[in-house]
């Protein structure tokens, strides 16, 4: 035996022993068997990032406080490098023996296996072959797909070229192709027409269109059909009926008392931009941040109500800052699954479980919103108030006007304050009875607490001046005043004037008023007096405040974003009395307001110097808290002002000059019963009125402003809104796209930011959101979440392909659809073979075109439009379509409660996405069809099929009209036979001509209808009773069986299936 | 010989070597190959994606109980009027509460600008019933002679001191809404018994005076919308558009009814679309829960002692009584889970006649539902709860006058009673403070309340789970154990 | 299985080279007849110690399969282990050719020395293995894993059965398509729990009930858990077969015709627990039936023809019997 051969045979098998003995390990046979089936390259996004992400993130994911053994999974430098517990590291690429993973999920032992028992999670045989694979192959980590940026796809190459129309189909085929599918023939010119009318205008085209088109022999017909459609205006409404969803737009706040608001007029911008086909760019940018553009025009600042359609808390007894957080949380997660499809809101709490989006990042995000003027409990009561910051919608012919007033009362301001410094230098050397005469000429009311009158069970303080306007007292104290007895407050005290017949002034009205005042201690918060409604509606009227003792005079129309705030830098000191003065000179500017202590002018600091409209509050049903007129004391869910005492309190009904103060501060006499002097109809005090009656009669809109200096953003512990962690700036997610340095760090920039070329995702969620208007299903099916628990792009490289045409076209909306309407894949026919329905049993690969049920508001829409009906009056405020009596009635006690005012006339026929949305009881015939209640941004709706839905096509009022003006149309319309009349109707219900069965089979059911009906008139006129509009001049017993014969075919699948 | 020993030895030598050395890694290599002598692996079908989202169909172990009338007292009923007596507050009748019960308790935006905190004493005298000699008002004398049905629990608390969310709290285990609430899970979860009527079933009644309700408080959430709480309206037609319109009748709509399965078969051999063929189950549905519900609408076969025992409203719709009759009857016919609300418990003035006028309203129809249930033999299997969102203060809301004073709303601690389907009668379970303002023993989350419930209709509330938005999501969140100490 | 088998004389075998490749260095070293460097029985004891490494190293290795110990440490152990027996067999062929030209090789020294250096550090690694216990992954007693299992599994079961109720027996379950046949025909069945084979079987959604229907229950009657022909008239049905439904725990014919003849069916009924006779005409008279079914607790009543008095000696004879009457 020679030397080599015993080496041969001794070491050769020696060193087999070592190479193969580093890496194999034993698979149970289940699993060997998935294994076996698995495709040969295993590739990180489509195959394992589901599982790791589903079955181990939850503890081994980004969220670090929750990471079990402190082991990531999601990034291969934890996972490569986390020495486990055994010695092993977590995943050693290529090395199944050394992967702790591996012997990790191979276990049986409850103790050790992974996921753990405890979890409820399991890995199926198949998902264990798949990591097993993927370790062997490398354990090769790639970056998720969505966040990295798409890039320029060139189309695929395909054998079928006679079929491709344009480069979408070439995606298409080639991935049929791949697995041995064929696409569907081109579907019949009436089946063409009626799909596109309906995805592209919501409703069935006209039977003269479908015959026009059908005899349109010209090749380049059916593009003209799509550009002809695209014009319509009904693609604005079309188009918003899917963006009101996504913007949660509804007529009511959401919580508790579900208050409604007017917010119509931003709508109608929705209906407009689409129809005006603004680029998609411009149009989420107005949305975001049109407040913060360069001189923004009216119409980007109206945009901006985007952000402000979240529901709203209006209950008494809430804490506000923590609606405020919830409305800014709103803003976040809506940004998130509007337009960036991204379930930003897992990470409000704690870190995303799934999606490297730590809880730092989302209050990041958060910042960009959180500095919005707004209150946590919006302002309600009359139609007047709109919870601010507002927009004041005035039209150019308004805008005119209002300059021209202001150019007048400008000059006349200036002259009046010239006349009223001259007086007040004469004052000074005026004799002691000038000054009393004018005092007694300006006097309105005068109280001194001296004495109570008794009058039946009520108690008074006289008013000096005995106009009979006395000062109703309850629960009142007195002290030891200035003169005589003062007033002294507890917390039930109050002393009232008679509301509505004195005190109540106008912002343009000139006032101005004194009192003396002793306060006990350092109030936080106080109310002097007040003559305006309570907090929650605005404190609409003037008040006076003590605020840590500091005096606070305001004139409010909707504290604090229509309201003037002045405040004294002197604070009063407790326990010793002040002579206080301020005088008002109905200019509606800060500047009017002047204040004096102890007969001297003092300085004054300015809060908020914005009033536009009346501070007079009228009565509404809605504020249940009445006004109560010029009160000392207690004011409804108000602090009062406990043990402080005022004296001697004078009103006067025009301003007050400085001399006139001190006489006052010196308590020198005046008579009280004095010549009353008519107020001073002045050219100024006119001009004024008017200039405030034009305000008050412009509509508001609620829109998005920033206060001065932005709100500092606190990282929020468990979401909780006061438990403030560290301190953020606005940025955006490292991980998906950085913010970049140069843009500004506000609503601005983040728009920017969504818009840069190398995003990887607001594209990409864009024309997937389109696609799934057209197909019903997106090429990403949740297409509200691109992140990594989402589902994989059927499609990708057509999604890339489709989301870089759309930036580099100028993000035109309107081109990116006529671009998928002229695929051949849109104009497939939706019938298929039952063998090609089980190689593609959902569709994913479309070798077909989509069946699924119209959505609610296309359904009643079209039933109205085949009738005739259908209004195509375009924007305006809510109607209110049909609806089973007393519903709202059910919800609420309340005295104010909303009654269902059913719209008469042209409105009960509107088009569905005019009709009142209220959030906690929606029109029950949409609702019932999956229209959602928009409390949240939804971008997706089920599609339910319950009994509740027969019951409403089959006995709805407005369905049952609608047959009934359908029938009358194929009477009038369809020919004289009824078997003509029937084929009309058909045509006109369906869209297509009917088989001869279908037409034997109406005929039958005609006739059964007309014997049934023969001769019983008043059951005839019983079901023609039916609806709102009459039908006249038409055979009723024909009328009858045909109407019946039309709710029939409105019943069938083929008028409620998108075909 | 030696040689030839020699020689003979070398070779056996090597030859046992070559054969060892390869026979011991041959059997090595085999096994580390992991080829190992593989049974013909049967080429199972590699098991489809597991399909999370699919109904139970069946419970996870055996219920106690089939359905559910659940009599929610909305606006949050004052434990301390009602079953939590507290012969302290008597005695210390307007002094302030003591700051320590107070503790970190969250106070309500309504009172916040409150001064003092007076102790308020109950409007209502107390005396025992029942073998177990349990607590009762004076305003729920029928309750309180059906005490050895009752398992009266003391000591819930809930998280939220608002109306709104608190009820969603109670209904949906989140406190906005979004989410299904218990009825919708179970309507998706064990489906319907009797075909002809929805498996959730909601019936209001105001009792005057109370904060609104929205449908968030029945909604199905994310689960598909047809497991939404159907609201039986006290107008004309319970649910909307059940009757024909005029001029139609039963054999017209037969008719059409038959018209229509014509045609859509017809068009189905172009289309081959299964949701065809449910559509046509959705009608023949219609078609039969058109004759259903007005039969169960109908009480003239009821007999008069029987509407005696439920008050003198009975009759009227929109009642809380005729409600409550209207439950017995959906209940006999096997519907799952019936909701009602009575809205008239939100008391922050004039408790003393509020009390009063709401327990005038319920006390005898919510017994009159047990007794009648329990005497039918249809209590063992119904699970019947009463109670509201959260409790009330011990302290007085607004000025102490006898007539005036209120109390304000409270998550630290509240009563509420369950009777059949599996709870153990005739227990009083968890204690509260002297003040009835903190729990002190066997303190039941409002999770740990939503647990035992799915418990006892045979769910395990941590199993029973709907994926979506990529998260499990479960009635109980992420916590709630079941309280076995209330199981029969 | 074989292999663990020879796994486990590692412990025994990996001794020898250590002893025998000693002896040999001994010998060539410190032998004061220097002659045996060259002699073949040191030749032959270089072999030994050869094969006893080959050996050791094998069945080292198999031992490791079982994976129980530190993967890391049992890695070094083993390239050692491969280094030396390598070394030990180059020591033995360069002995072998030092024997045929009879000088030491000069590269035979290193080798031998590299040699024992191996094995000293193969030696350490191995203890540290088996002796260093304390981080490798503490071997569980296999008892008391094997016990800790065992209870998991039993409570699993009981979960599934019945909580907190009677305990059931556990039925073999009828196959789904019987199931789905007596559905057709209207039957509302429903499983007691997932996975049992109990049945709960109802007529709620039937508005009459034939004989031809009635019979098919015969076909799953071992499996009837409970069974409610609550407000049917039963016209034309042979009631006899509700005797033959024998594990039958809850019947419920309330509102229906039936009387006392039909109590006289139930009487070998023992498992019966629920018997609810609301608006019967039973009487009296029937009470006698009833109180047979031995596992009888809650019979309701209400409604029925039996007398007040009969229910109330009945009551004061069985206590442990409920009778629901209603007021």
């Amino acid at each position: 035996m020679t030397r080599k051969s015993l080496f041969s045979n001794l070491l050769l098998p020696a060193c087999l022993f070592m190479i193969s003995s580093c890496g194999q390990v034993d698979m149970p046979e289940d699993v060997a068997a998935a294994y076996a089936s698995l495709p040969e390259e295993i590739d990180f996004n489509r195959d394992v990032k589901r599982i790791l992400s589903d079955k181990c993130f939850a503890c081994h994911g980004p969220d670090a406080k929750k990471q079990k053994a402190d082991l990531r999974l999601d990034i291969p430098e934890a996972s490569y490098t986390k020495v486990t517990e055994s010695g092993l590291k977590a995943i050693k690429p290529g090395n199944l023996r050394r992967s702790e993973v591996i012997h990790r999920i191979l276990s049986n032992d409850p103790e050790y296996k992974m996921p753990t028992p405890e979890s409820h999670l399991t890995l199926t045989e198949q998902e264990k072959a798949i990591i097993i694979k993927w370790i062997e192959q490398g354990a090769e980590y790639k970056p998720h797909w969505a966040f990295v940026a798409p890039k320029k796809q060139t189309a695929p190459a395909v054998s079928n070229k006679a079929w491709v129309k344009n480069p979408i189909d070439q995606f298409i085929l080639a991935d049929q192709e791949q697995r041995s599918l064929k696409p569907a023939a081109e579907a019949d010119r009436e089946t063409l027409i009626r799909r596109l009318s309906f995805d592209i205008r919501g409703i069935s085209p006209t039977v003269a269109e479908v015959d026009r088109f059908i005899r349109d022999k010209d090749p380049s017909a059916y593009e003209r059909l799509v550009e002809r459609m695209l014009s319509s205006k009904h693609y604005g409404e079309r188009m918003a009926a899917y963006w009101l969803d996504v913007a949660r737009f509804a007529d009511s706040h959401g919580y508790l008392d579900d208050k409604h608001h007017e917010v119509s007029p931003w709508r109608d911008w929705v209906v407009s931009a689409y129809n005006r086909n603004i680029p998609f760019d411009q149009f989420i940018t107005w949305q975001l941040a049109g407040d913060l553009l360069p001189k923004p025009t009216q119409e980007q600042v109206l945009a901006t109500g985007f952000n402000r359609m979240h529901k709203q808390n209006s209950e008494a007894g809430i804490i506000e800052e923590e609606f405020r957080v919830e409305y800014v949380t709103d803003r976040t997660n809506t940004l998130g699954t509007a337009l960036l499809g991204l379930t930003l809101g897992c990470a409000k709490c704690h870190d995303h479980k799934y999606d490297p989006v730590s809880q730092k990042d989302y209050y990041s995000l958060f910042a960009f919103f959180n500095s919005t003027f707004e209150k946590g409990s919006p302002n309600y009561g009359g139609p007047d108030m709109v919870a601010g910051p507002t927009l004041r919608l005035t039209t150019p012919e308004t805008e005119r006007k209002i300059g021209l007033l202001s150019g007048q009362i400008a000059s006349l301001e200036k002259k009046e304050q010239a006349r009223f410094k001259d007086e007040a230098v004469r004052l000074e050397k005026a004799s002691q009875e000038e000054i009393a005469r004018l005092l007694s000429s300006k006097l309105l009311a005068k109280l001194d607490f001296e004495s109570i009158k008794k009058i039946k069970d009520k108690e008074y303080y006289i008013n000096a001046t005995a106009n009979k306007l006395d000062a109703m007292v309850r629960k009142a104290e007195s002290g030891e005043g200035v003169k005589g007895l003062s007033l002294k407050y507890n917390d039930e005290t109050t002393v009232a004037f008679e509301p509505y017949n004195i005190a109540y002034f106008e912002r343009y009205d000139p006032f101005a008023f004194s009192l003396w005042i002793k306060v006990p201690e350092k109030y936080p918060l106080a109310t002097v007096f007040h003559a305006s409604d309570p907090h929650r509606y605005g404190y609409q009227g003037y008040d006076l405040l003590l605020k840590e003792n500091k005096l606070n005079f305001r004139l409010s129309h909707a504290f604090p974003h229509d309201a003037i705030s002045v405040f004294t830098k002197t604070a009063l000191e407790p326990g010793r009395w002040y002579h206080i003065a301020v005088s008002y000179d109905g200019s509606s500017k800060a500047s009017g307001v002047t204040f004096f202590i102890d007969g001297k002018q003092t300085a004054t600091t300015v809060e908020y110097d914005q009033l536009y409209k009346n501070i007079r509050s009228y009565p509404n049903i809605h504020k249940t808290n009445r006004y109560r007129g010029l009160v000392f004391g207690k004011r409804d869910l108000d602090r009062s002002m406990p043990d402080g005492e005022i004296d001697e309190f004078h009103l006067f009904n025009n301003q007050l000059v400085a001399a006139e103060v001190r006489h006052l501060h010196q308590l020198k006499p005046f008579n009280l019963t004095g010549l009353k002097s008519t107020q001073d109809s002045s050219h100024l005090l006119l001009a004024r009125k008017s200039l405030s009656d034009l305000y008050d009669s412009t509509k508001e809109v609620m829109v998005m402003g920033d206060l001065p200096k932005p709100r500092k953003t606190f990282l929020l512990e468990r979401g909780v809104y006061d438990n403030h962690g560290e301190e953020v700036q606005p940025g955006t997610p490292a991980a998906i796209f950085s913010f970049g340095k140069q843009l500004p760090r506000n609503r601005l920039g983040l728009a920017k930011w969504m818009f840069d070329p190398e995003h990887p995702l607001t594209s990409r969620v864009a024309v997937n959101r389109v696609w799934q208007l057209i197909f019903g299903r997106g090429l990403v099916n949740s297409s509200d979440d691109f992140g990594n628990q989402g589902s994989l792009p059927t499609h990708p490289a057509l999604l890339d392909h489709l989301a870089i045409w759309y930036r580099e076209n100028g993000w035109d909306t309107k081109a990116l659809m006529k671009y998928i309407f002229m695929s051949a894949t849109y104009r497939q026919s939706a019938a298929a073979s039952v063998e090609a329905k089980k190689l593609d049993p959902d569709n994913t690969w479309l070798t077909r075109s989509p069946r699924y049920r119209y959505p609610a508001e296309m359904l009643r829409d079209n039933a109205l439009q085949i009738a005739g009906l259908l209004s195509d009056k375009v924007g305006g405020p809510s109607v209110y379509p049909y609806q089973p009596a007393g519903l709202w009635e059910e919800l609420s006690d309340k005295s104010w409660r909303y009654q269902y005012l059913l719209s008469t006339g042209e409105d009960l026929y509107r088009k569905s996405i005019y009709t009142i949305r209220k959030r906690t009881s929606v029109v029950p015939f949409l609702h019932i069809f999956d229209a959602p209640d928009r409390s949240v941004c939804a971008v997706k709706r089920q599609v339910s099929s319950s009994p509740m839905q027969s019951l409403a096509l089959l006995n709805d009022p407005q369905f049952v009209e609608a047959a009934r003006f359908v029938a009358a149309r194929m009477i009038r319309e369809g020919g004289s036979t009824p078997e003509s009349q029937i084929r009309f109707g058909f045509r006109l219900i369906t869209g297509s001509q009917p088989t001869a069965r279908e037409a034997a089979a109406a005929m039958a059911l005609f006739k059964e209808e007309e014997n049934t009906y023969r001769n019983l008139s008043d059951k005839r006129k019983a079901l023609l009773s039916n609806g709102a509009s009459t039908i006249d001049g038409v055979d009723e017993l024909r009328l009858t069986a045909l109407s019946n014969v039309a709710l029939a075919l409105m019943n069938t699948d083929a008028f409620i299936t998108r075909k | 010989m030696e040689e030839f020993f020699h020689r003979h030895f070398e070779n056996k030598r090597r030859e046992f070597l070559k054969g060892s050395v390869l026979g011991l890694g041959g059997v090595a290599l085999q096994t580390l190959m992991g080829c190992g002598s593989r049974k013909p692996a049967a080429k199972q079908a590699i098991a489809a994606a597991e399909e999370i989202n699919k109904p139970l169909i069946n419970p996870h172990f055996q219920p106690r109980a089939k359905r559910v009338i659940y009599l929610f007292q909305s606006g949050g009923p004052s434990q301390m009027e009602l079953f939590d007596y507290k012969p302290k507050l008597y005695s210390m009748h307007g002094q302030e509460i003591p700051p320590s019960v107070i503790g970190k308790n969250r106070i309500s935006g309504m009172v916040s600008n409150q001064y003092s905190f007076p102790l308020a004493m109950p409007s209502a005298t107390f005396t025992q019933h029942g073998s177990n000699g349990a607590f009762f008002s004076e305003h729920v004398p029928h309750i309180a002679s059906i005490a050895d049905d009752l398992c009266i629990v003391k000591s819930m608390f809930t998280e939220q001191i608002n109306h709104e969310p608190a009820v969603i709290f109670t209904q949906t285990g989140h406190q906005l809404s979004g989410r299904p609430c218990i009825g919708s899970w179970l309507s998706y979860g064990l489906g319907s018994m009797n075909e002809n009527l929805p498996s959730f079933i909601v019936m209001l009644s105001k009792g005057g005076g109370d904060q609104p309700i929205s449908n968030a408080s029945w909604s199905s959430g994310f689960l598909p919308s047809h497991h939404q709480g159907v609201q039986f309206m006290s107008a004309s037609d319970p649910v909307p558009y059940l009757s024909n319109p005029q001029g139609i009748d039963r054999m017209d709509r037969r008719r059409a009814l038959d018209f229509i399965k014509k045609m859509n078969r017809m068009q189905n051999e172009v289309w081959h679309d299964t949701e065809i063929e449910s559509q046509i189950n959705q009608h023949e549905m219609a078609y039969r829960m058109q004759m259903a519900i007005p039969s169960v609408s109908d009480l003239s076969d009821e007999p008069q002692h029987i509407l005696d025992m439920y008050g003198e409203d009975v009759k009227k719709p929109g009642t809380f009584a005729y409600n409550c009759i209207m439950a017995r009857r959906l209940a006999e016919k096997d519907v799952r889970f019936i909701q009602l609300y009575h809205l008239g418990w939100d008391h922050h003035g004039g408790l003393y006649s509020g009390i009063r006028r709401a327990t005038k309203q319920t006390d005898q129809a919510s017994a009159a539902l047990v007794k009648d249930l329990k005497q039918r033999g249809l209590l063992d299997d119904t699970l019947v709860i009463w109670g509201g969102e959260f409790g009330r203060t011990s302290f007085s809301q607004g000025s102490l006058t006898p007539e005036g004073f209120g109390r304000d709303h409270h998550p630290g601690c509240y009563s509420i009673w369950m009777a059949g389907g599996g709870v153990k009668p005739g227990l009083v379970y968890g204690e509260t403070d002297d003040f009835a303002h903190n729990v002190v023993k066997d303190k039941v989350h409002v999770h740990d309340f939503q647990a035992t419930l799915m418990h006892l209709m045979g769910v395990d509330h941590e199993q029973f789970i709907y994926k979506t938005q990529g998260r499990r999501y479960r009635l109980t969140d992420v916590s709630g154990h079941v309280v076995h100490g209330l199981l029969a | 299985m074989i292999t663990s088998f020879l796994g486990h004389l590692h412990p025994i075998l990996l001794h020898l080279p250590i002893g025998i490749f000693s002896l040999a260095f001994v010998l060539f070293y410190f032998n004061p007849d220097k002659s045996v460097r060259l002699s073949k029985q040191l030749g032959f004891i270089l072999l030994l110690s050869w094969i006893s490494a080959i050996l050791s190293a094998a069945s080292g290795f198999l031992l490791n399969t079982s994976g129980e110990y530190n993967e890391q440490a049992a890695e070094t152990h083993q390239w050692l282990a491969i280094a030396f027996t390598i070394l030990c067999g180059c020591v033995y062929f360069l002995h072998r050719y030092i024997l045929k030209t009879n000088q030491i090789h000069k590269a035979f020294q290193p080798v031998f020395i590299a040699a024992l250096i191996a094995m000293v550090f193969t030696g350490h690694a191995g203890g540290s293995l088996t002796h260093g216990a304390d981080f490798l992954r503490p071997q569980q007693e296999e008892t008391e894993k094997h016990v800790k299992d065992t209870v998991r599994q039993m409570l699993q079961v009981a979960t599934t059965e019945l909580p907190n109720g009677p305990k059931l027996p556990v039925v073999a379950p009828v196959d789904t398509a019987l199931i789905k046949e007596l559905k057709a025909s209207g039957f509302t069945i429903r499983l007691l729990a997932e996975g049992s084979g109990w049945l709960d079987v109802s007529t709620i959604n039937m508005n009459t009930l034939t004989q031809q229907q009635f019979e098919q229950l015969v076909r799953i009657s071992a499996n009837i858990y409970g069974l409610s022909l609550a407000n049917q008239q039963l016209t034309g049905i042979d009631l006899k077969l509700i005797g033959k439904l024998t594990q039958l725990r809850r019947l419920d014919i309330r509102n229906t015709p039936l009387g006392d003849s039909f109590l006289s069916v139930l009487s070998n009924l023992e498992n019966l627990e629920y018997l609810n006779l609301v608006g019967t005409t039973v009487s009296d008279e029937g009470l006698k039936y009833i109180v047979q079914l031995k596992g009888l607790r809650k019979v309701y009543c209400w409604n029925s023809q039996i007398s007040v008095e009969a229910i109330n000696n009945l009551k004061l004879k069985y206590p442990q019997l409920s009778i629901i009457t209603g007021l």
